[in-house]
């Protein structure tokens, strides 16, 4: 388990510099960086100097290790337009944007796994047929469609709920249901598929010919080896509504990363948009590390391998 | 006294088709009923249908389906009435101790907590033979191999103490050896506990080890009752007669021809996989120095079991792998230095699996005409002709030109196979079990026809096997290997009759043998004489391979 | 419905979302000629008119007009061909990306395949929707632009899925069989491998369809997509934000456009992938 393990820290190594050398280069490559501090009324000799000030002339190479460095030390540079550094606004955003993200997956577990199971307990009957028929029709909806169509139904037609702004916790009860109900289908399909997947093995097939109850097949000797993919999968849709959040966010006007993302982009504030994506990324790669780390500690099959 | 187990009347449909037809039979206390059959026979529906474990879609009548207490067979799973299946390797739930299995079919059915439990599965374990019971209890299934999973299943059907044990193939995935020791173990047992077996298969040799009765199945009906002696000595159906006539028999030994020159040499192969290290799975050693020799017109034979090496030396051979050290010489030129085509020329295989040999997109004739047009210079007519000819020279019609692979049985497919290896027009064929996933009747085609090939046109063949049987019945000389090398060679009658290695007589105490039925009936090609030398129970046969194709969406 | 006509490849999934899809396919395809009014012809005078369900609906303009007064009906049709454009042109490009790299770590392994899946994953690990955001925000937006980036980011189920089944197929006996028959490397991935592993690729791209789709309509939502006044149903949905309150339907209708749109592709993959199933 431990080289298994180790490859897998490597490869991620890996892959998150991939992602700063993208992150990178969307901050300094893809536009001019003196440019975007300088602001819109600067001339060309104010853009200049601000280069030379900034080492924006530095070979890239160089200024690649500069931006590492930086990052190392929590340095994520300044908003082009508030100046403010862009490590505090987002640390000031995230929780907000992590408790949507929280709550969302796990309405979406609550949803998904019972709904999963049961489908699986009896393939083509009415109840599977209705849950995959909510699973198509969910993953069809676009999700800010649902997020105004929300906003219409309970908070201005009913009046239950506010809609714009986050808060209060009543403030993130449209949003996590928006949010939630977009990743439910895609996690109730693989649950289900992974359930049958086991249901149908030859293990649980010894199981019934040793007369155990079903009752117990299920909920013990079948649920467990079902329930591994699912950890991993848990842990990448975590990482999709961390990006998804975008959207949602801006429906709702809560005041999270997303939000401010996507108002980054709007303005062209590189320095926040590459800190965003880099730290989105991180959190994703963490993650599947994550779930990699929970497989490995509960399957036999990895843990003891060499 | 009632019979263990009593069935009447059992039909079980899927779908359209009826896999099994109002059968009959009984098993009696402390006896061994074999179900033989072949693929699609519906012998194991039946048993699954006796335990109540069909599949979805599968519906069932009975007129009398019973154990001896009464009770359906279905309601005592575990207790009085328990089964076990073919594949060992994943009848095992893989995230759960050994132990936990074992305890919880106890707690399922007797009283007493963990501890009692843990007693009994400590019992059994040392009563299967597994050499460190305490340490087997708390390892995981992918720990132990698959003779060893194979016994951890019998102890967990032996947990409650049933009457009757329903089997279904359970050795047909093992090694020939494993199988062997299995067999013994399930014959001890059932004689130490009184038990009645109800034993599924398709080798007619294992029916002869431990059969006391037989019930013969073809297409859902039985065609034949009777003792194991009466039915395998004396079958009284057609069917049954054409079973046993299909079982290989011993070729006569052809001379050996002076100066002949080797049409394949290797010396010193030797092949390793895995770098080792931080990042890899150990080395594993495939082949070390193995040396062959194969003359013109001669089968030669490698032997050998799961792990033994014989398949990386196929795949060596035909260019599809290269060897680590060693030297191959092919025609009398160095394999190394030819190209892909031109080692075409000269050697061609015929794999195992009839369902993974053929695209599955192309149409027979587009198999066949592949070789044609990416060697010859023959313009589309000639190609059509010698297409034509090669479908024949196989046995088959020209109308399965026209049709995918799909449509064709799995004997059909081999044919086809080596149809294809035959249009490269090369001297020598690397056969890698070809015939081990056919039915025994199929079998003894398309091993007729190999030996056809061979005498007609003088072609040379390596043919791997694990079956000693089909040795005796076509390999001029054989080689058996062992752990990646050979550790005896010789001339098929010699090393069947003398064998030197240990391994071989390994291999050749585990084999199970047939008595000879179809000697008084002059069916099939038997050799008269003692050359067979194991003539002490009245001339017995190689073993046999009913092998069933993988099983199809039925 | 009989095992023989699932066998054939015509079940629910594959007939009703097959029709659908085809439906609007041709929609957009003759959008110019269906639609009735030109979907830029601004009226002032006609502004936000309702659709025929509602009192004083304007028989002109059947589904109502927008706040610039543009009939809704005419740019619902024109939506279509941006959604489709989309939906097939960046499906094109991913797939292309996405199969050629997949097909290439399955079958030669070892380093090449160690190196594309380490790329796979870092793709994997990139937020697509914020990642689609920044770029437009640097290049501007436009179709192109949109189609560019969406076929840039959504390779990555082709690679997986073409490496997995090129990866199954490479032991496969009839491609050494072919190999040791003297084929070449081109002629085992062309003819014997790629013919193989189409049937899962079709139902990947079915999916990644409904995906760009979404996409588009989430990026154009946002402002950061296609731009005014091309009808893109995303585009329309956020144009329409500030006056859904006393007119739901300028909301309902696009948002209903995406929804069927999307729910047929999906239909017409699991339809694809059902049959598939059927026929093993």
């Amino acid at each position: 388990m431990l080289s298994f393990l180790m490859r897998r820290l490597i490869l991620s190594v890996a892959v998150v510099s991939a992602i700063s050398v993208i992150t990178f280069v969307l901050s300094h490559v893809a536009i001019d960086p003196a440019a975007g501090i300088a602001g819109d009324s600067a001339t060309p000799a104010d853009i200049a100097l601000i280069r030379a000030q900034y080492g924006f002339d530095r070979p890239l190479a160089v200024q690649y290790l500069a931006y590492l460095g930086q990052i190392a030390q929590g340095d994520l540079g300044r908003s082009y337009l508030t100046r403010q550094p862009v490590a505090d606004m987002i640390l000031a955003r995230a929780p907000v944007t992590a408790t949507l993200a929280g709550l969302a997956i796990l309405l979406a577990l609550a949803l998904a796994v019972p709904l999963g199971v049961l489908a699986a307990l009896r393939p083509g009957s009415g109840v599977d047929r209705l849950a995959l028929a909510i699973a198509v029709t969910g993953q069809a909806i676009p999700n800010f469609w649902a997020g105004l169509l929300l906003i219409l139904l309970f908070g201005v037609t009913l009046g239950w709920l506010p809609i714009s702004g986050s808060a209060t916790w009543a403030h993130f009860v449209l949003p996590t249901i928006t949010l939630g109900t977009f990743a439910t289908p895609a996690l109730m399909r693989l649950v289900r598929a992974g359930m049958i997947e086991v249901l149908e093995a030859d293990y649980i097939r010894t199981a019934r010919a040793m007369g155990l109850r079903e009752r117990t097949i299920l909920f013990r000797f079948a649920l467990r080896p079902a329930i591994l993919p699912v950890i991993s999968l848990t842990a990448v849709q975590l990482g999709f509504m961390l990006g998804g959040s975008v959207v949602v966010e801006s429906v709702f006007a809560l005041q999270g990363l997303g939000y401010l993302a996507w108002q980054s982009m709007t303005r062209a504030d590189m320095p926040v948009i590459q800190a965003i994506v880099l730290m989105v990324s991180l959190i994703y790669v963490g993650l599947m590390l994550l779930a990699d780390a929970l497989n490995a500690a509960l399957d036999p099959r990895i843990r003891a391998a060499q | 006294m009632s019979a263990l187990l009593t069935i009447r009347g059992l039909s079980v449909r899927i779908g359209e088709v009826e896999a099994v037809r109002g059968i009959e039979l009984s098993v009696a206390r402390g006896e061994t009923l074999a179900l033989v059959g072949e693929s699609g026979s519906g012998k194991s529906m039946t048993a699954l249908a006796a335990m109540g474990l069909l599949p979805r879609g599968a519906e069932m009548r009975a007129e009398a389906l019973e154990h001896a207490s009464g009770a359906p067979p279905a309601r005592l799973r575990g207790d009085r009435v328990s089964m076990i299946f073919q594949e060992p390797m994943t009848a095992l739930n893989p995230v759960f101790t050994i132990g936990a299995q074992l305890a919880a079919v106890h707690r399922r059915h007797r009283p007493g907590g963990p501890a009692a439990a843990r007693a009994r599965a400590l019992d059994l374990l040392a009563r299967v033979q597994l050499r460190d019971p305490k340490g087997t209890l708390a390892k995981y299934p992918h720990q132990l191999s698959g003779g060893q999973r194979q016994r951890v299943l019998i102890a967990m059907a032996l947990m409650c103490g049933p009457d009757l044990l329903i089997a279904d193939e359970p050795t047909t995935a093992l090694d020939v050896t494993t199988q062997a020791g299995i067999l013994a173990l399930l014959d001890g047992l059932k004689a130490e506990m009184g038990l009645g077996m109800l034993f599924i298969t398709h080798d007619l040799g294992v029916v002869a080890r431990i059969a006391d009765r037989v019930a013969v199945m073809r297409q859902g009906e039985i065609v034949e009752t009777g003792t194991a002696a009466e039915v395998l000595r004396r079958p009284r159906h057609p069917y049954t007669a054409g079973l046993l006539a299909s079982l290989p028999r011993p070729q006569a030994p052809r001379p050996p021809r002076p100066g002949a020159r080797p049409v394949l040499e290797a010396e010193g192969l030797s092949r390793t996989y895995g770098r080792g290290g931080f990042f890899g799975p150990p080395p594993f050693r495939a082949l070390d120095g193995v040396g062959l020799r194969l003359e013109a017109g001669e089968i030669l034979g490698v032997v050998g079991e799961s792990g033994s090496g014989k398949s990386t030396l196929g795949r060596i051979l035909v260019g599809l792998d290269r060897p680590d050290g060693g030297r191959l010489r092919l025609a009398g030129q160095e394999a190394g230095a030819l190209d892909r085509k031109a080692r075409a020329r000269l050697i061609q295989p015929v794999f195992q699996d009839p369902f993974g040999s053929l695209n599955p997109r192309w149409t027979i004739r587009d198999i066949l005409e592949f070789p044609l047009k990416l060697h010859g210079r023959l313009d589309g007519r000639a190609r059509r002709a010698r297409v034509a000819e090669l479908i024949e020279s196989v046995g088959l019609p020209g109308r399965v030109l026209a049709a995918l692979p799909r449509a064709l049985s799995g004997g059909q497919r081999q044919r086809v196979a080596i149809a294809r290896a035959l249009a490269v027009e090369s001297p020598i064929l690397m056969c890698d079990e070809p015939t081990s996933a056919l039915d025994v009747t199929v079998q003894a085609q398309v091993i007729a026809l190999l030996r056809g090939l061979r005498d007609s046109r003088g072609l040379s063949m390596v043919f791997i096997t694990h079956d000693l049987g089909v040795v005796e019945a076509l390999c001029d000389r054989v080689a058996v290997m062992q752990a990646g090398r050979i550790v005896e060679e010789g001339r098929t009658a010699e090393v069947m009759s003398r064998p030197q290695a240990e391994h071989t007589r390994a291999l050749q105490a585990a084999v199970l043998r047939v008595p000879d039925a179809a000697l008084s009936e002059g069916g099939g090609e038997v050799v008269g004489g003692g050359a067979r030398g194991r003539a002490a129970e009245g001339g017995l046969l190689p073993p046999v391979s009913l092998r069933e194709p993988p099983p199809e969406d039925i | 419905m009989s095992a023989g006509a699932a066998r054939r490849g015509l079940n629910p999934g594959v007939a009703i979302g097959g029709t659908v899809v085809a439906v609007f396919v041709l929609v957009a395809l003759f959008a110019p000629l269906i639609a009735p009014h030109d979907p830029y012809a601004q009226n002032l005078m006609m502004r936000l008119k309702p659709p025929f369900w509602h009192e004083g609906w304007d028989p002109a303009h059947p589904l109502g007009t927008d706040q610039l007064g543009r009939d809704y009906l005419s740019r619902l049709i024109h939506g279509a061909r941006v959604s489709l454009i989309v939906g097939f042109a960046a499906v094109a490009i991913s797939a292309v990306i996405g199969i050629t790299l997949g097909v290439i770590a399955g079958y030669a392994g070892g380093w090449t395949d160690t190196f594309i899946s380490a790329v796979v994953t870092t793709r994997l690990s990139l937020p697509v929707v914020l990642v689609a955001l920044a770029v437009v925000a640097i290049v501007g937006g436009s179709l192109t632009v949109v189609v560019l980036v969406i076929g840039g980011l959504l390779w990555d189920q082709f690679a997986v899925v073409a490496r997995t089944a090129t990866q199954q197929l490479r032991n496969a006996e009839f491609v050494g069989a072919a190999r040791a028959m003297g084929a070449g490397h081109v002629h085992v991935l062309a003819r014997e491998i790629l013919p193989n592993i189409a049937a899962p690729l079709i139902v990947v791209a079915t999916v990644e369809i409904a995906n760009a789709v979404l996409i588009e309509a989430a990026l154009s939502f946002l402002g950061l997509g296609v731009q005014p006044p091309l009808p893109s149903w995303g585009l329309m949905l956020s144009e329409a934000r500030n006056f859904m309150f006393f007119n739901a339907w300028l909301i309902t209708l696009p948002g209903l456009c995406l929804f069927v749109l999307v729910l047929a592709v999906n239909l017409l993959g699991d339809g694809l992938r059902d049959a598939r199933g059927a026929r093993r």
